[in-house]
């Protein structure tokens, strides 16, 4: 199962990973490696079979409507890499389409 | 070397000051860093100040709880407030939370104190411990072997005696494979069973907070306190959590206790060690009264594929947020915008299998692959789980290896993910499908490397599993986990 | 000869105290930067989600309420892409099980419109952009906010069609108190779908027009849409399948050309939340607690009397009707009396001093006693349209009149004194009253004037043309 150039670059787009040529190509073989190990799961009968998200389930969980309080207005700035007049600074970003 | 149980006793008595515990504590942590690298804090201030408010406390009368004084680590993907967690990425080198986990929270309150944030593979991102951006861990017992991973700080830190407990993850054996490296108990509880707040996310239906230590009795404690329902976490178990302690000494022997060897596990592909600890177990079980039988799982062997697919597709979404903007580390101008900066940092600040397995998971979740990849997964993870509950109703306990070899070389596998991947394949089963799994020492190899095996048990009968630990610590004695040397 | 194909994709921020996974309030209006955040919303490491019952109980009030099939398990999912305000680059939001599907609203003339689905997502926060500027500012407040989405069928035909869907909507989600549902607080947003074609003929391309603030850019953008259509099929040309965006100013749709392939969400059940089941009960339940829809409401007044629409105007409007409803109860005369004021010179002082009916003083029950003294000719209709501006501050109609002397006087004897003494002071009016009938109404004034308005001018009328002949 082998992976496509193209295939790679928009992998590496979409997961918004940038990576050298050389790693790019390392890792286009081990994920078409990983992919060929994969397809042994291709000969499991599944048929009928429904697929198993939550291993133990619990269900109807639920939090009632009351508001706590939140984290001091420092305390969360306190985190940020960039902040700027209480902001989270980031670089500019396009408008949404 | 004293068990938890005991420190909290001698220290709640007067008998001994938490700060001297502690101190001791943190001077061993400091001893082993140079060789072993362990650690990735050693929190000597905060330690001592909450050692000294214990000691305060405990003069006034008051009641510091069972673990009162007990020194222990925590694995630096679980976070503990004020104290750096970093999962061992330079995505979070900086990143010093606000709160702490609610397992850690609930140890503090019964009197524990953390001296120590352990390494591990980034993220949880591996079996050897070598994927991490503060260096790989060394295996006590022979330094040029790994110690397992991905919770291999925890690990060593309990072999050498650091600590009595030590907090683990597991996602797909991270816990039990390098207590079986160490020589050390390493144990998972039932899905569900410890709360997963403030556990930095791996991958969400695997993930589980596991305890690494040497006795039956320590592990009973902690998860005492630790287990019942957190509200701040939706799949963590309703209901009374079992009384692990009385486990411990409930039973005298396994008279009537049917154990099952998975036939798909338990055959070839194992090495010559762990066949031996195999035999040497199943040996002492039928000496306490077990009962043994063979049961077949036929799907086992396709366990690695179906878990690292679920565990790649749910890392590449919980690890999206790693981008630079809010808290994590960033690279690049902002000049060069949103999109670009954050592919500089993620590229940048997330090692190499973290890429690799941000970048297959997100295959298997892209459009047109969900079925054939990460949908497939679901089904057989389901499909397992069916033959895993049919093999219960045969048998009480499941028994396998804990790891098909023991303790490798550094830097054998780290270029071949797949030979790396196959090594979890006792251990996912009982993540996919959520049961109780432990990893109890079986004694050494001709090379003087641990070898562990491990028992599984069904959904929610956790306490199974220290009832059998603690019956093979008594029978084996002394021998059953030996301090590795400094 | 095109005919325009319209569907709306509407979001709507739900009522809660608390956002839809943590303890944070819910609203954030008006609060400084990043104050309203904790670790699961901030999106920290560890953090995990927790479902408010509050907002799942008003998803599935609503989704009942636009005559949705409600599913007997639904469940969260991720929804994947990349934006420093949704902190955790995926949105919790639903997929292939949402708390509504297949429903419909029907609009005046019989429209039925379907509603293809509806279903519960958290909102992300703000980004500010200052121009010129290389960075943007992020607030997440927002960010984890509970919000309601529905998308409906293709069926609307007409940009007025549209509007009203709207107001329709509008006016269920606030007498639901699912949602404020006000655009102009940002409780309610729209996106459109609009292609066109030749009846009968299959579906053109559509076109997504985005950024929408008010029911009015809704209206004007599909106008504006739908002859850009027209005029490209028109000359030959076709239309592209874009997303394009609304410049208030200019009046126009604009081409938001982005640099994304189609986005792959990458969907898939949220491990971390547990499915929720939604049994008959507590639909039962959720029935029980919802208050009365604006159509049956409307019909209702329609039954009290009220005119179509007057009933329509108070009936869509949760304000009024609430108010309304305390009115009749108390009010013993004909309610079309009381929509009359209602709608009439209630709203009209309401309207010159740009007070909204809930922040002024006026009780039901001051209304009521006003007309009611009326009714009962202790004043006259003039008089109570002169006190009401009182009334409309708090003042008790009856205490007012007492103070002010404000009564009528009603009674003959004395109005005949007055009438009397008006036409002996005025002996040249009289006669000219016996050429022109209409010059009786100086003498009127004149009573009423004599009297201060208190003199009930059906009797001096009386009075005056039988003295007069």
């Amino acid at each position: 199962m082998e992976l496509s150039d193209l295939e790679m670059a928009h992998l590496k787009r979409l997961a918004r990973l940038e990576l050298s040529r050389e790693e790019t190509a390392a890792l286009q073989k081990d994920l078409s490696d990983i992919l060929g190990y994969f397809d042994q799961l291709r000969g499991l009968d599944t048929g009928g079979v429904e697929e198993l998200v939550r291993p133990i389930t619990t269900v109807d969980v639920f939090r009632e409507d009351v508001i706590r309080l939140s984290l001091p207005h420092e305390k969360a700035m306190s985190l940020a890499v960039e902040a700027q007049e209480g902001f989270f600074r980031v670089p500019r970003t396009v408008e949404e389409a | 070397m004293m068990t938890a149980v005991e420190i909290g006793r001698q220290v709640a008595s007067g008998r001994v000051r938490a700060q001297e515990i502690v101190r001791a504590a943190l001077e061993r942590a400091e001893l082993t860093q140079v060789e072993l690298n362990a650690f990735i804090t050693i929190a000597h201030e905060s330690a001592l100040e909450q050692a000294e408010k214990i000691d305060e406390r405990l003069a006034a009368g008051e009641d510091v709880g069972p673990l009162a004084g007990v020194p222990i680590v925590v694995k630096d993907n679980i976070c503990t407030e004020g104290l750096r967690s970093t999962a061992a990425s330079e995505s979070l080198a900086s990143f010093v939370p606000p709160y702490s986990a609610t397992v850690v929270e609930r140890l503090e309150q019964a009197g524990a104190v953390v001296v120590a944030k352990a390494n591990l593979d980034e993220f949880g991102m591996g079996s050897s411990n070598e994927n991490s951006a503060f260096g790989a861990v060394k295996n006590p017992w022979d330094t040029s072997r790994v110690p397992g991973g991905s919770s291999g700080g925890s690990a060593v830190a309990v072999a050498t005696g650091v600590v009595p407990i030590a907090l683990g993850t597991d996602t797909g054996g991270s816990v039990r494979q390098p207590g079986s490296f160490t020589g050390v108990i390493g144990f998972k509880p039932t899905y569900g069973r410890l709360s997963r707040y403030g556990v930095i996310a791996y991958a969400s239906s695997l993930d589980q907070v596991g305890v690494l230590c040497r006795s039956a009795e320590d592990l009973a404690l902690s998860m005492d306190v630790m287990a019942g329902h957190d509200p701040k976490d939706a799949t963590s178990l309703a209901g009374v959590a079992p009384a692990f302690a009385k486990a411990v000494t409930g039973a005298s022997d396994l008279t009537g206790v049917r154990v099952g060897l998975i036939e798909e596990l338990t055959g070839e592909g194992n090495s010559a060690g762990v066949m031996a600890a195999l035999e040497l177990t199943c040996e002492r079980l039928v000496q306490l009264g077990a009962e043994l039988q063979q049961v077949s799982v036929p799907t086992a062997r396709d366990g690695i594929p179906a878990y690292y697919l679920v565990a790649m597709a749910e890392a590449s979404s919980n690890l999206a947020r790693y981008d630079g903007m809010v808290y994590s580390s960033r690279t690049g101008e902002d000049r060069l915008g949103q999109a670009d900066v954050m592919m500089k940092s993620r590229g940048s600040s997330l090692g190499p299998e973290v890429r690799r397995r941000i970048l297959m998971g997100t295959y298997a979740l892209s459009a047109g692959y969900y079925d054939a990849y990460y949908g497939k997964a679901l089904k057989v993870r389901r499909l397992i789980a069916h033959e895993i509950e049919r093999a219960f109703e045969e048998v009480d306990l499941l028994l396998t290896p804990t790891v098909p070899s023991v303790a490798y070389p550094l830097g054998e596998k780290v270029d071949d993910p797949l030979a790396m991947y196959l090594g979890d394949i006792d251990t996912c089963l009982a993540n996919l499908v959520g049961i109780a799994a432990i990893s109890v020492p079986a004694g050494f190899t001709a090379e003087r490397l641990p070898c562990g095996v491990q028992f599984m048990a069904p959904a929610l009968q956790d306490e199974r599993l220290v009832g059998v630990t603690a019956l093979l610590e008594r029978h084996v004695g002394e021998k059953f986990a030996p301090l590795a040397p400094l | 000869m095109f005919e325009a194909v319209i569907g709306l994709e509407i979001h709507l921020a739900l009522r809660t105290g608390s956002k839809m996974f943590c303890g944070c309030a819910a609203e954030s209006l008006g609060l400084l930067p990043n104050v309203n955040t904790c670790p699961v919303c901030l999106g920290l490491p560890g953090s995990l989600p927790v479902v408010n019952r509050e907002a799942i109980e008003k998803a599935l009030r609503f989704s009942l309420a636009l005559n949705c099939q409600v599913p007997e398990v639904t469940q969260f999912h991720r929804k994947h892409y990349y934006y420093p305000d949704a902190p955790k680059n995926y949105q919790i939001s639903q997929f292939d099980r949402p708390v509504g599907e297949h429903g419909f609203v029907e609009l005046e003339a019989g429209r039925r419109i379907g509603v293809t689905r509806c279903h519960v997502e958290e909102d992300a926060g703000r980004s500010v952009h200052p121009p010129y500027a290389p960075y943007s500012l992020v607030d997440l407040n927002r960010a984890g906010a509970p919000l309601i989405e529905m998308v409906t069928e293709p069926d609307l035909r007409t940009p007025e069609e549209a509007r009203e869907f709207l107001v329709k909507i509008r006016a269920i989600a606030q007498a639901l108190d699912v949602s404020d549902a006000s655009p102009e607080a940002g409780k309610m947003r729209a996106d459109v779908n609009v292609s066109i074609r030749l009846p009968g003929e299959a579906l053109g391309t559509k076109v997504e027009v985005k950024n929408l603030n008010s029911f009015k850019s809704v209206q004007n953008a599909l106008a504006f849409e739908i002859k850009r259509q027209t005029d490209l099929l028109e000359s030959g040309r076709s239309v592209l399948q874009e997303t394009r965006g609304w410049n208030e100013g200019g009046q126009r749709t604009y081409s938001m050309r982005s640099k994304e392939e189609t986005a792959d969400y990458r969907y898939f059940p949220d491990p971390d939340l547990p499915p929720m089941r939604v049994a008959e009960k507590w639909l039962e339940t959720v029935r029980a607690a919802t208050p009365e829809l604006p159509d049956a409401k409307r019909e209702r007044y329609r039954e009290l009397g009220l005119r179509a629409f007057d009933a329509g105007l108070i009936a869509f409007d949760v304000e009024l009707a609430t108010f309304f409803d305390r009115a009749v109860r108390v009010y013993e005369g004909e309610a079309q009396l009381l929509a009359n004021w209602l709608n009439g010179d209630v709203a009209g002082h309401l309207n010159a001093n740009d007070l909204a009916l809930s922040r002024s003083k006026l009780s039901p029950e001051n209304l009521a006693s006003l007309l009611t003294l009326v009714d009962e000719g202790a004043i006259s209709g003039k008089t109570a349209k002169d006190v009401l501006p009182l009334v409309i501050d708090g003042g008790d109609p009856k205490t007012i009149v007492e103070e002010r002397g404000l009564k009528q006087i009603t009674d003959l004897g004395a109005i005949e004194a007055l009438v009397d003494a008006v036409i002996a002071a005025n002996p040249a009016v009289v006669e000219r009253v016996k050429e022109n009938p209409k010059v009786i109404n100086v003498l009127l004034g004149q009573v009423m004037k004599e009297s201060r308005g208190k003199a009930k001018p059906d009797a001096v009328r009386e009075l005056l043309n039988e003295k007069l002949g």
